[in-house]
């Protein structure tokens, strides 16, 4: 099947009972026994059923399997956030004791959890540029267990080589994580191209609207039963009521993130024209680094623009303080166009040096292209940078 | 009808004397705070068909996929249980009209059904356009009904403006509905049914409705009531011979305030003078199938758990914003800027006495706190200050925890001046009617500590 169908069949089907063609939500904590013994097989796992939603959910389920299908893997485990999906796959492939390598350039509450969290749990995490083999085959020690990668990465849209990362992290016997949110399995499915486990926070493109916040991980079904064991004890669970909205959402993945992709490459196009802006990032553009591999591994290059503008962390501020249409706010992947400058939002306690550092220059937006027709989103760029 | 057909007609038949004997043999022998927690939800029904949920589930889609043609055809044909679209039924929807019935009826030896709407307004149109209807094409009667002028504004308007001038249909008012003459003098043979709010919003109006009952059957036509304020925690007109009940679910029901709906419950073979034996015998299941799919005031599913899941603690918390409401009218009652109050829980109201026939909290027997009927007046009053309208205004103005909204029945303590807001569609004379002074304060007091209420009221009376 085609992904457009996917989206909307793939790993549904009818409430069996009712003949509901969308799922009940089934929004309650726990659930009743036939008796003592049937509860007492349920607890051993000796029977298939639900007990209690922190451990599992019909309607948590249905989007677990309904995420697998989509990016052909196994199985899935749905979590409260993707900070939690990527909590829960580090302490299920880490010990303490042990280390991850991650890509350099990566989301910046991933990179709090891992340097923030972890240490206190005995996790280092080292850092390495994985478009670079040789390095990245130095960083990864005996001590290494998973190697983690983000691509496009957030915010500067780095793209990552996901089956020469999956070769180098096989050969080392350790297995490779993708966070796919930027790509969503409309233009990349990770598994396919080598990759173990696939994370996503699920609150971006796979809802859509902007109302949930949720996480999903993804890989082969001893992984995800290995997960799921450690996950019901950590308790990142996500509410029925979430699981059922981003169930919603997925439905019309494959036409937003067409509309997504078609919109964010118009407006790559316009900035990249534009005698205030410096540099566009956008993995559409041949003058990406990252163009050609992109190309290979994805069907399209995203919704996710990142563009510096002349006049540094000042620039970026008029800029932030002069659109109309473009909302200044963090999250991503929604129906509305957001906007967010890091230098004087996200990262506003970063000096220069310290925002360089991190491969973000002071002037960079980052640029979260929405469904609006292009010349409106257009006209507001071009009247707020006139401003600066 | 066809073997395939047949099939499905019997297995449904089947589920359905099981829940008929669910329902009678067990949920009935229930006291009304076990129904109000579980309506007729029951354990084999979450582990066979729900996957174990304790909640009903939320089924949150607009249709229901069919095996076959045939179950199709029995679906659509009305022969099965089957809920087909959500405008028509859903799952959820049902859960919450069980419950409603059950509640509405409890003690009441009869059958009753439950017709859940998208509003308290499209219960009102839902309850009485079925006999509002031309008897033939070329019919010239001039068809009527008797309603007492002490209403909700929104009735008001839906009974003056969308029923008499936009229709022609004529609302015969009854200005003192504890004079029974009135009522009687107002009935003749095309009067259809009659309807009372009671106690009602914002005037608390109440009266004898036994004897209106009775005046309505002896002219063969029903008697409706508009049950909204008291909930069926306090009074189940049904339980007294009533043919129909309709409330605004929007209030006590779903005193969160998580959305707006609206019910019609009704008991089994109501009196009527006009309308199909199919509409007399079971009201609520015709108007649910028929009218209503038409009009199309269908409520939401989530709508329909969000107010059961506030239902389940009625009982409780209409005992509570009762005697958190009688504190406070006591206070008004006493305070020297206060001209009036108007609660029927306070023994100089002129209707306490039929009010307090009426009003008992259901099963206060069986409370281990009270052991014995007792009564409770609910959560509405209104009152009025000495110094007129500038004083009302100013009073209103500078209460700080009570919300000003056109708002009652809620969890949270809500004011509002009837006569520029909930009534002011009405006019001046039409209030006047209805007794609706342009001063008149209407208060619903919540479930938080009638202390902090009466400081709230007090520091506001102070500034005026």
């Amino acid at each position: 099947m085609h992904i457009e169908t996917d989206v909307v069949h793939g790993g549904q089907h009818p409430d069996k009972i009712t003949g509901a063609l969308s799922p009940p939500i089934y929004q309650t904590s726990t659930f009743a026994f036939r008796d003592a013994d049937h509860g007492a097989r349920l607890f051993k796992g000796e029977e298939k059923g639900y007990i209690y939603t922190r451990i599992s959910n019909p309607t948590i389920d249905l989007l677990a399997s309904k995420v697998a299908y989509l990016e052909s893997a196994q199985a899935g485990l749905i979590t409260g956030s993707g900070l939690a999906a990527i909590f829960n796959v580090v302490v299920a492939t880490v010990k303490s004791g042990e280390r991850v390598v991650s890509d350099d350039t990566i989301y910046g509450g991933t990179y709090t959890l891992f340097n923030n969290v972890f240490p206190d749990l005995g996790i280092e995490v080292a850092y390495v540029d994985a478009t670079d083999s040789e390095a990245l085959a130095a960083a990864i020690d005996e001590r290494t267990k998973l190697l983690f990668i983000e691509t496009p990465a957030n915010p500067t849209l780095k793209i990552i080589d996901i089956a020469k990362c999956a070769e180098l992290a096989h050969q080392r016997r350790i297995p490779l994580c993708v966070d796919n949110t930027f790509a969503t399995p409309y233009l990349q499915k990770p598994i396919n191209l080598g990759a173990d486990i696939v994370v996503h926070s699920a609150t971006k493109y796979f809802s859509g609207h902007g109302d949930v916040i949720g996480g999903v991980v993804l890989g082969d079904g001893d992984f995800i039963h290995k997960l799921w064991k450690k996950a019901k004890d950590i308790g990142a669970s996500i509410s029925p009521f979430n699981a059922w909205l981003v169930l919603r959402g997925l439905k019309t993945l494959a036409v937003r993130m067409e509309r997504h992709c078609a919109n964010a490459e118009k407006i790559a196009q316009y900035l990249g024209g534009h005698e205030k802006v410096e540099h566009v990032y956008y993995p559409g553009l041949e003058t990406h680094p990252g163009y050609d591999v992109a190309r290979r591994q994805m069907n399209g290059f995203g919704g996710m623009v990142g563009f510096d503008i002349r006049g540094g962390k000042e620039a970026g501020k008029v800029l932030m303080n002069s659109v109309d249409l473009c909302t200044l706010a963090v999250s991503l992947g929604d129906v509305d166009t957001l906007i967010e400058h890091p230098g004087s939002m996200t990262h506003c306690g970063y000096s220069e040096d310290e925002l360089l550092a991190s491969g973000i220059k002071p002037g960079f937006v980052r640029l979260s292209v929405g469904l609006e027709h292009t010349d409106d989103i257009i006209e507001d760029l071009e009247q707020a940078l006139k401003k600066i | 009808m066809n073997d395939g057909v047949q099939r499905y007609v019997d297995r449904a038949k089947k589920a359905l004397a099981e829940q008929n004997r669910y329902v009678s043999e067990e949920v009935k022998k229930w006291k009304f705070d076990t129904i109000a927690v579980h309506g007729t939800y029951s354990v084999l029904e979450a582990i066979e068909n729900n996957q174990g949920s304790i909640i009903e589930p939320i089924f949150m889609s607009s249709s229901q996929a069919f095996r076959d043609s045939d179950e199709m055809e029995a679906a659509l044909a009305y022969l099965i249980p089957s809920w087909t679209y959500s405008r028509i039924h859903n799952p959820s929807i049902g859960y919450l009209e069980a419950t409603l019935a059950l509640l509405d009826g409890y003690g009441f030896d009869g059958e009753t059904g439950c017709c859940a709407v998208s509003s308290g307004m499209a219960a009102i149109a839902s309850a009485t356009d079925p006999f509002l209807v031309k008897q033939s094409k070329d019919s010239q009667e001039a068809i009527n009904f008797v309603s007492n002028a002490q209403i909700y504004g929104g009735t008001f308007q839906q009974f003056n403006i969308r029923k008499m001038q936009d229709r022609g249909i004529e609302c015969r008012w009854v200005a003192d509905p504890t004079d029974i003459d009135d009522w009687a003098s107002k009935i003749d043979e095309h009067t259809r049914f009659l309807f009372g709010e009671l106690p009602s919003n914002p005037g608390l109006s109440f009266f004898d409705l036994k004897k209106v009952i009775d005046l309505a059957h002896e002219h063969g036509i029903p008697a409706i009531f508009d049950s909204t304020i008291a909930t069926p925690a306090l009074l189940r007109p049904i339980v007294l011979g009533a043919d129909i009940v309709i409330h605004s679910v929007t209030k006590t029901l779903t005193a969160s305030g998580f959305g707006i709906a609206g019910a019609v419950i009704a008991r089994k073979n109501i009196v009527s003078r006009i309308g199909s034996d199919e509409m007399k015998e079971d009201f609520a299941t015709y108007i649910k199938l028929l009218p209503n799919r038409d009009m199309g005031w269908c409520m939401s599913p989530i709508q329909a758990i969000l107010t059961l899941n506030d239902m389940r603690t009625l009982r409780s918390k209409m005992d509570l914003l009762s005697r958190n409401s009688m504190k406070v009218a006591l206070f008004l009652n006493e305070h020297p800027k206060v001209a009036s109050v108007n609660y029927l829980g306070l023994k100089d109201h002129p209707l306490y006495d039929v009010a307090s026939k009426y009003l008992w909290l259901v099963d206060a027997e069986y409370d281990e706190q009270y052991k014995k009927p007792v009564n409770r007046y609910g959560h509405l009053m209104s009152f009025q200050l000495k110094g007129g309208i500038s004083a009302a205004r100013r009073f209103f103005d500078n209460l700080k925890r009570i919300w000003r909204a056109t708002d009652l029945g809620r969890i949270k303590s809500v004011a509002t001046i009837p006569s520029i807001s909930t009534h002011q569609q009405m006019g001046e004379d039409l209030r006047s009617m209805a007794s609706i002074p342009p001063d008149l304060i209407r208060l619903c007091i919540g479930a938080e500590h009638p202390n902090d209420m009466i400081a709230d009221l007090e520091q506001a009376l102070e500034k005026t």
